[in-house]
């Protein structure tokens, strides 16, 4: 199938985020003139930037990247994290920016779970107490809902909860509760300062539950629930475009990331994939793998390629290093990882490679093809190149953290060097050298390139 | 991944509004505030931290009834705020109070209200105001007083017990009877819980027991006749009778603090009251009304009996073996 004929997409970054699915999204939405974007996992940790050609820009959490298409709706469908107060100011800052009526397009699945204020706490308190050790975590709490949730099923704070908002008071009431229970040897190892402070209130200060009740409800009164699935079920029934908005990456996919350095969130195509099953059919559904030209990773965790001057500095960047978030970190592409990425989340049925315009011209072009793991490589872990360095990662069994967590250890800056092919500069022909070099490395087939923010830098190429 | 702002700036947001939450008139609450409601509520603590190392652990529940006329609004309005300075006043360290409201379960659509352990005045005083003062109850002459009991038994955590084995204080004050048993469908109507059975009242104040030290505080003379024998029944010299509720607060810090042994005795602590300003009728009536359990206590004052050497035991025995 060729992506200018698919009239479902389903957008997945292959690796630790930040690729650039925002703006292929909202690309993909004006070239299939899509109806609507489905977002299939993650929450409000997401940060998908768009640029529009006025130079405007926004960065797209819980909204769906197409807002900026007059017209487009969002689903929320019951596999993302809703964090509703985030979502009004995200709504309030896009109305500053002349979208007034992002939340009349949008249908937030009943099922989906809820952040509060004492999950995003908890995350942090988690964060401040562990001190320097950090997993990369956003302190936006999506984890911290999620793992209750699977712990605890029937508690869970759910989006068809929102409509009884002093129901909603006293569920948050007992949140607290709990959750000062569950962090007593943590809240004891907090540092005294602001952010600790504030923190705490949030777990202790029930006078904080009254103005976010408020807000919830507010969602809920707005009309944003979609009673029974009813609304995504006639969209995906129907023939509309649509395309699906991977949030993370598939290098940090709850099951096939570096454990612990991992979202609870799961990143490859399958919820997509589920949802076009159960409301329609999954048949055409077009997998497009999102790449950047180089790879790049927030906060800790495996990352062999890392490499601070990679790409030279020179474009801003819209990916901010919050308090929670830890450093932007950059390096090379690494062939390794892409191939790994592919192979456990099911193969791409084509890429778009972003970024290209970083990529310069009067230096060389590195990619990394194989990894040196030390003279006796794992055989469970690696399958070897004849070269005697790891060329590929095996995928493990379904769910098994032991292997993945060893993938990561292995892949730790101190046990793996990479081995680089390297890409000659060339002032007429560097972008067309690196995409067949990518292509190569990869067995992929590259269909759109990103050389800019916004959607006129996109070009299809089959 | 990577990004928080928004969810950032709403959490942020929420700190900043609290200031912003409208604070009703006192007591214009029309139903049980949902800060209030005890359902699903799991723990009440009382915790130690760096600004109250020591800290110890009250609660006051105050009947809310009609058969209680203006007292409550009096209490909550014009004592209970001053209560923490009065138990500070005699020496006692970080107290750290915790506000009930009783009604009635049979007749109330609030029959139990609950704050949080507080270590200000000022956020003692927002519970207060929180509170939906009912003025119900029913014509039964028993309130459900041991439904508080069963909280603070069961849903509340003090670190001066838990860390120093040492109990708190609960004092109720209130005036007609306790019912005999806890229904267990209005427990779980009201409080979430599952005891299976009813729940004797005496079991209750055994377990509260365990924790606190608990006190039945009986208003004025008139009400005394009407409940006295009942909560003797149940606490024993733990029922205090006072001639009139403006007593309350001085009676109540006045028991924490011969607990606490701040003051040696209750003339110590006449002594203390006068030099704090207290007026001395009042003096009078709050030493009155804690004389009989100060005494069991052999607190009252009262020249300790003397014995003469060589009187007993010693000379008894030794002639014994000769």
């Amino acid at each position: 199938m060729r992506l200018a004929d698919a009239r479902r997409v389903v957008v997945v970054d292959l690796g630790f985020g930040d690729a650039g699915k925002g703006t292929v999204t909202d690309s993909l939405v004006r070239r299939m003139k899509a109806s609507a974007v489905v977002r299939f996992n993650g929450g409000a940790q997401a940060g998908h930037t768009v640029v529009r050609g006025d130079g405007s820009h926004h960065t797209f959490a819980q909204l769906g990247a197409g807002t900026f298409v007059p017209g487009v709706r969002t689903f929320l469908s019951r596999h993302v994290v809703l964090h509703p107060t985030a979502l009004l100011v995200e709504a309030e800052h896009l109305a500053r920016l002349g979208v007034a009526d992002a939340m009349d397009r949008l249908h937030v699945s009943e099922a989906c779970l809820v952040t509060t204020p004492v999950h995003q706490a908890a995350i942090c308190v988690r964060e401040l107490a562990r001190g320097a050790s950090r997993h990369g975590s956003c302190g936006v709490g999506v984890g911290e809902t999620v793992r209750d949730s699977l712990r605890a099923p029937d508690d869970a704070l759910r989006a068809r909860d929102l409509r009884d908002e002093r129901a909603l008071v006293t569920r948050l009431r007992r949140q607290q509760e709990e959750k000062r229970e569950e962090l007593r040897e943590e809240l004891r190892h907090l540092p005294d300062d602001p952010l600790a402070r504030q923190e705490l209130a949030m777990l202790t200060d029930a006078d904080v539950l009254l103005p976010w009740a408020a807000r919830a409800a507010s969602l809920a009164r707005h009309g944003v629930l979609d009673e029974g699935d009813e609304a995504i079920h006639a969209l995906l029934a129907s023939s509309d475009p649509v395309v699906f908005e991977g949030a993370q990456g598939v290098l940090l996919d709850e099951w096939v990331g570096f454990h612990p350095y991992t979202t609870w969130s799961t990143c490859t195509w399958s919820n997509a994939e589920e949802l076009l099953r159960e409301h329609g059919d999954e048949s055409h559904a077009y997998r497009l793998g999102v790449l950047r030209a180089y790879a790049t990773r927030h906060g800790a965790g495996p990352f062999p390629t890392e490499s601070p001057d990679v790409p030279p500095a020179r474009t801003r960047e819209h990916n901010v290093s919050g308090p929670w978030q830890g450093s932007f970190r950059t390096g090379w592409l690494d062939a390794v990882l892409t191939r790994y990425a592919l192979a456990a989340a099911g193969p791409a049925d084509g890429l778009a490679l972003t970024h290209l315009d970083r990529v310069p011209t009067d230096r060389p072009f590195r990619i990394a093809t194989e990894h040196d793991v030390g003279p006796s490589p794992d055989p469970t872990l690696f399958s070897l190149a004849p070269s005697g360095r790891a060329r590929d990662l095996r995928v493990g069994p379904p769910r098994d953290l032991a292997h993945v967590e060893a993938l990561g250890h292995a892949l730790s800056s101190t046990s793996a060097h990479p081995f680089y092919r390297e890409v000659a500069p060339s002032a007429a022909r560097m972008e067309a050298s690196v995409l067949s070099a990518i292509e190569q490395e990869l067995d992929a087939h590259v269909v759109l390139t990103s050389s800019g923010p916004t959607a006129a830098d996109k070009r299809a190429r089959e | 991944m990577g990004f928080g702002h928004y969810s950032h700036e709403a959490h942020v947001a929420l700190t900043r509004d609290r200031v912003a939450i409208p604070k009703e008139g006192l007591f214009k609450q029309r139903e049980c505030h949902p800060l209030m409601n005890p359902y699903g509520v799991r723990l009440r603590e009382s915790r130690d931290s760096a600004a109250h190392p020591r800290s110890l652990g009250i609660v006051f529940a105050l009947d809310v009834t009609g058969s209680m006329g203006d007292i409550p609004v009096m209490l909550a309005k014009t004592q209970l705020p001053a209560f923490m300075t009065s138990i500070m006043d005699l020496g006692v360290t970080d107290p750290q109070v915790l506000f009930m409201a009783v009604g009635d379960v049979y007749n109330d659509a609030a029959p139990l209200q609950v704050g949080q352990f507080e270590s200000g005045a000022h956020e003692i005083d927002r519970w207060l105001t929180l509170s939906y003062l009912e003025g119900g109850g029913g014509g039964s002459n028993e309130e459900s007083y041991e439904t508080a009991m069963y909280f603070g038994a069961r849903h509340t955590q003090l670190d001066c017990w838990t860390k120093r084995k040492k109990r708190g204080y609960f004092f109720m004050t209130g005036d007609e009877h306790p019912y005999s048993h806890i229904s267990s469908s209005k427990l779980k109507a009201l409080l979430g819980d599952e005891v299976g059975a009813d729940v004797p009242t005496a079991a209750v104040v055994r377990a509260l027991s365990e924790t606190y030290e608990p006190f039945f505080l009986i208003p004025d003379l008139v009400r005394r006749k009407r409940c006295e024998r009942a909560w003797r029944d149940l606490l024993g010299d733990h029922v205090v009778c006072m001639e009139s509720a403006e007593d309350t607060c001085l009676v109540a810090a006045g028991l924490i603090a011969l607990g606490e042994s701040v003051v040696a005795d209750v003339g110590a602590l006449a002594d203390k009251l006068a030099k704090d300003g207290v007026s001395h009728a009042r003096i009078g009536s709050v030493v009155r009304a804690l004389t009989p359990f100060a005494a069991s206590r052999g607190k009252d004052g009262a020249p300790p009996p003397t014995f003469i050497a060589g009187d007993a035991f010693e000379a008894k025995d030794s002639s014994y073996y000769r």
